[in-house]
Parts: C-alpha cells; sequence; structure tokens
C-alpha cells in the first residue's frame, strides 16, 4: 500500500464532468436489485426452460397421435383458439411465478438493506431515498413483467417453431399452426393486460414496500397477518365483511371489468374467458378508464413517498 | 473558504437520554479531526447528524448545506464509511465498482481499480468470500476513489488485526489526504493513530470536554514525570490528572510552560491518549 500522491489527485477530476442522467442512474438501480434478488429472473428462466422441454416431451411422446390426428374439420375460427390458447398456457405459468417473485422481492427489498446494514453503505452515495424506492417499484411493476412478457413470447415462438417443424416432418401438415395477425394481436393484448395487472396492482405493490421498509423484523408476516386476521376480527364482532370484500375487489375485480373470469388462466373452467380476451372481446377500454384503477395508482404514489419518508429519516442501525 | 462543519448548540435525545447536550464546534477545511468520546459519548449521533441520517436540534451547517433538507446535496460533497461491516454479502467486487460508477458522479474507477490491484482481492469474488479486513480495503478503495471534500469515518478500523489498521491508515494519509479535503475520524484506538490528526475533540456525556488543534494541546498541556518523593513539590503546582508509571508519577498540567516544571523532573507534550484519560476521568488519581 505505498502509492505516491500523483494517484490521488489527478484523475479524480475528470468524472465531476460526467453527465448523470436520471434515466441512466434508475436503471443502474435496476440492475443493481436484479444481482442482489437474481430469483427475479432466475424463475421465470426455469420454469421457461421447464415449459419448454415438457412440451418437446409431450410433442415426442404423443407423436403416434398426432399422426393419426385429423383435424381437418377444425374452423377456422377453432384453429385460432387453440393457437391463442396454447400461448396463454405458455404464458400463464411464468406470469404466475413471477408474481410470486415479485411478492416476495417486494416484502423483502427495503427490509433486507437494514438488516444486512448495508443501507449505510447505499446511504453514502449520492441517491435520494425516493429515488431508491422508485427504482425498486419500477423493478417490480415493469422491468419484470415487461421481461416475462417478452420471454413468454419468445417461449411461444419457440414451442410454435418446434411445433410445426414437427407436424411438417412428421406429415402431419394439417396441424401446421401459424397465424402471424391472430400472434401479434395475442400478444398486443397480453401486453395491455400486464400493463393493466402492474397498474391495478401498484397500491398491493407500494402497501409491500412500505411494510419492508417499516417492519423491524418478519415483513412477510407484517405484509399479510393484517389482511388475513382484519377481515376475521371483523367478521367475528360486526358479522359483516367489508374488508373482506375491498381485498377481494383490490385483487379481482380489474379482471371482472375486463370480461375475464375471477382468476385467469388459474381456476378452471374460465379458458374459454381468457380466449374471448385474448380474442380481443375483452372490455380493455372499460379497464383502463376504470376511475378506481387510477385511485389505485395515486393510492400507490402515497403510500411509496410514506416508504421513501421512512427510509430517509428512520434511525435505528 | 467556509467551514466545513459548523455546529451550534448541537442536541440529540434518545427519550430521557441526552446524547448530545447543545454541541458547538467547527470543523475548517484540510484538517483531519478525532472525534474521541467513551462508548455511549454521543460521537455517533454527531456523525449520524452530520451525514443526515439522523433528527436533531440546533443549527448545522456541513459544507453550507443543511444535511437535513439537502441531504442528497450534501453526498455529493461527502463521503462516509459507517463500520467495516456495510457492504453487502451478495455484492461481487466488480459490481460494488460498477455501481459506485454508474451513481456518483465523482467516482474514478481506475483510482478504485487501482487499490485493488495491490491486494488480493479478486474481481469476481462476493463480499461474503472476503475476510473483513479485505471487506475494508475494498470499502477503502470505493471511497477513496470518490473525489470528495469530506470524509467522515467512523471506526473504520473496528475489529481489524494490526496490520489492516496501519495499512488503513497509512494509505488515508498518503494516497489521499491532500489539503483540500477534511476528514472528520473517530475511533477507540488513539494510540495508534494520533499522529494522524491536526485537531482533536473531545466528547463526554454528549458534551465537549475539550477542542484544540494538536499544536495549541503542546503549548497548553505539559506531562511532567517525577519521582515519588518529589511528587508532593509538583502536586503543589496543581497537576489536573496523575498517574504512577513504573514507580515514578505522571503529572499533567494545563496552562504551565516546560521551563517552569522542568526542575523538577522530566517535561514532554502529553500523548492525545493520556490526554483522553486524563480528561475523561477527570478527577485527581494517587
Amino acid at each position: 500500500m505505498n502509492t505516491t500522491l500523483e494517484t490521488a489527485g489527478a484523475p479524480a477530476l475528470a468524472p465531476a464532468a460526467r453527465g448523470f442522467g436520471l434515466a441512466n442512474t434508475l436503471v443502474m438501480l435496476g440492475r443493481r436489485e436484479l444481482w442482489e434478488h437474481r430469483g427475479l429472473w432466475l424463475a421465470p428462466l426455469v420454469v421457461a426452460g421447464i415449459l419448454m422441454a415438457a412440451c418437446i416431451a409431450a410433442i415426442l411422446y404423443t407423436h403416434p397421435d398426432l399422426h393419426a390426428a385429423d383435424l381437418s374439420w377444425f374452423t377456422a375460427e377453432q384453429r385460432a383458439a387453440a393457437f391463442a390458447g396454447a400461448n396463454w398456457s405458455l404464458a400463464s405459468p411464468l406470469y404466475l411465478v413471477a408474481f410470486m417473485v415479485v411478492f416476495f422481492y417486494l416484502c423483502d427489498c427495503l427490509y433486507a438493506e437494514r438488516k444486512d446494514r448495508s443501507i449505510l453503505f447505499w446511504k453514502s452515495l449520492p441517491v435520494s431515498d425516493g429515488l431508491t424506492v422508485a427504482a425498486k417499484f419500477l423493478v417490480a411493476a415493469l422491468a419484470i413483467p415487461l421481461g416475462v412478457y417478452v420471454l413468454a413470447a419468445v417461449t411461444d415462438l419457440l414451442f410454435v417453431c418446434f411445433w410445426n417443424l414437427f407436424v411438417t416432418l412428421g406429415g402431419g401438415p394439417q396441424l401446421r399452426m401459424w397465424d402471424g395477425a391472430a400472434w401479434v394481436g395475442a400478444e398486443w393484448r397480453q401486453l395491455l393486460v400486464v400493463i393493466l395487472a402492474s397498474l391495478w396492482y401498484a397500491p398491493i405493490y407500494a402497501y409491500l414496500m412500505l411494510v419492508s421498509a417499516w417492519a423491524r423484523r418478519s415483513p412477510l408476516l407484517w405484509a399479510t397477518l393484517p389482511p388475513t386476521i382484519a377481515p376475521l376480527i371483523e367478521w367475528l364482532s360486526f358479522r359483516t365483511h367489508y374488508l373482506w370484500d375491498f381485498i377481494r375487489y383490490r385483487s379481482f375485480e380489474i379482471w371482472r371489468i375486463l370480461g375475464l373470469g375471477p382468476m385467469p388462466g388459474f381456476a378452471h373452467g374460465h379458458h374459454r374467458d381468457v380466449a374471448a380476451a385474448e380474442f380481443g372481446s375483452g372490455h380493455f377500454a372499460a379497464a383502463f378508464s376504470n376511475i378506481d384503477l387510477w385511485l389505485g395508482v395515486l393510492a400507490a404514489v402515497a403510500l411509496l413517498y410514506a416508504a421513501a419518508r421512512i427510509r430517509r429519516f428512520r434511525d435505528d442501525t | 473558504m467556509t467551514a466545513v462543519v459548523e455546529a451550534r448548540g448541537l442536541a440529540k435525545s434518545y427519550g430521557a437520554t441526552r446524547a448530545l447536550d447543545g454541541v458547538s464546534f467547527t470543523v475548517e477545511p484540510g484538517r483531519i479531526v478525532g472525534l474521541i468520546g467513551p462508548n455511549g459519548a454521543g460521537k455517533t449521533s454527531a456523525l449520524k447528524a452530520i451525514l443526515g441520517l439522523t433528527s436533531f436540534e440546533g443549527e448545522l451547517k456541513v459544507l453550507g448545506l443543511d444535511p437535513r433538507s439537502q441531504r442528497n446535496e450534501l453526498m455529493r460533497e461527502v463521503c462516509f464509511m459507517a463500520d467495516v461491516a456495510v457492504l453487502p454479502r451478495w455484492l461481487r467486487v466488480a459490481q460494488a465498482l460498477e455501481f459506485v460508477a454508474g451513481v456518483h458522479p465523482r467516482f474514478d474507477r481506475s483510482v478504485a481499480a487501482g487499490f485493488l490491484g495491490k491486494t488480493d482481492i479478486r474481481m469476481d469474488s462476493r463480499v461474503g468470500q472476503l475476510s473483513k479486513g479485505m471487506v475494508t480495503q475494498l470499502h477503502l478503495a470505493l471511497i477513496l476513489a470518490i473525489d470528495a471534500r469530506f470524509l467522515v469515518l467512523d471506526e473504520p478500523t473496528l475489529g481489524l488485526d494490526l496490520l489492516y489498521r496501519r495499512q488503513f491508515y497509512d494509505t488515508l494519509l498518503n494516497d489521499y489526504f491532500d489539503k483540500e479535503r477534511t476528514i472528520l475520524l473517530t475511533t477507540h484506538q488513539v494510540e495508534e493513530v494520533e499522529q494522524l490528526f491536526t485537531d482533536v475533540i473531545f466528547i463526554k456525556h454528549g458534551q465537549i470536554a475539550l477542542n484544540a488543534t494538536v499544536e495549541e494541546l503542546g503549548r497548553r498541556y505539559v506531562q511532567l514525570t517525577v519521582s515519588a518523593d518529589a511528587a508532593p513539590r509538583a502536586r503543589e503546582l496543581g497537576p489536573f490528572y496523575e498517574r504512577e508509571v513504573f514507580g515514578r508519577v505522571a503529572m499533567f498540567f494545563e496552562g504551565r510552560t516546560p521551563a517552569e516544571l522542568a526542575p523538577l523532573g522530566d517535561t514532554r507534550t502529553p500523548s492525545i491518549a493520556d490526554l483522553f484519560v486524563a480528561r475523561m476521568q477527570g478527577a485527581r488519581k494517587v
């Protein structure tokens, strides 16, 4: 560690002139989150890999039946429905796992840095608490959903390619499946659904971040127990269920407005509704112009502001 | 040039405890100031107030900025290291450099890489795999590559062995410090760093017990070492503290000249560590 003085002075002057845009800083903060919480991108990738492997295995395994199958009686509409169904079936497990890792991420993202005391390092850098909180929120509500959206599209394309390759080589050309316009349409609607989900769930995401910033320990319990126990207490005390109705409303109402079943893609019997949305009968205009959607976004902004204030002024490290 | 820190009546309470009880002091640019006090004296509270990490009462300006309302601007000019264990375990060394380079306009990655090149730290290691000494080296490399005007270090070498501690302070003094920069440092191991300081502030029960430059200390305080039989005569001159050293008595005087005391025994400028103990214990010890 015997260095000379000239290493310290001279080169340090240059970087002060560098321009540091807000967007660059946000991207850096976002990448930091992906370094720390690798599950955010690893889990959807692994699930996509497993899905592809399972699809390929299933196609290979069932190929004698496929050769024998005569699907010529399928109408064009039914073909399109099958096409979109395959699209959604591949995508929904990815969104489900992304939603789960995002949930755990949000509970952890403002708690882990306090737990390992690294918050003092992060706070020694010229990054405001508001920007830090915003970056974490945008990772959960924007980067991961859009990333998974792209991943789902790629998975679907790979699946369609493999399927078409197989049926062409295997001699069942009437099973070839591709409809460019339908695909673009389905992807467009899926993108709208992803954006709608992020907007509708924004207050829940922000609530989880607030708990993460506030909880002294067990943010996961603080995030889940009150919404579970409070409705129970309400019912036991007053025999009413306003809280429960509210939670249910905030969880699923947007999908009802959109014209889907209460749990798109998860529950049995709603695939037709999902397909309906995929094919354009979803009421996107009604969903995006819903006043509660935008009130929820406002609530999310307020909750995020509170989380940033807590991070800024809390003093227990 | 304005003062780096200007505190007037700085106060902070935790419940009934007054961690800082109306403290006033100034840190001038280009100084290395030791903030020294026993545990719970209010050192960390003072540093946290300066860094905008805690609320406080009173007036406080750091580089002319209010650390409460202008913390973001302040962090462009100020760098701090809270203690050795604050780099997250999952972070890779290369990621640490990339991140700081990505968010800090005054960070020079090549300087940090240069420091790391002199250590055994590998770029692809995670912080969790490094020894405590190496984590400190990494943190130091990050901080020294930031062209900050004011560096605040709170017990930076706590829990490190002597080798790393020595290296740390050598690097700080030789590679970093210049007259443009100011360092505020707290430590328990006063003996090791006292030659580093240009100023010392002793803090006790949330109040300032002593605030002086090292040159002033030499003018104000004299240590006289006398044999046991000469002790009573020396005692008449009013030492504020004394202690026995190998059968002789070391006495500490304020406001006496060495010339005045020399006939009684050996005189010297007391060490900061001795002055600290003397100031903290206060009463005479026989």
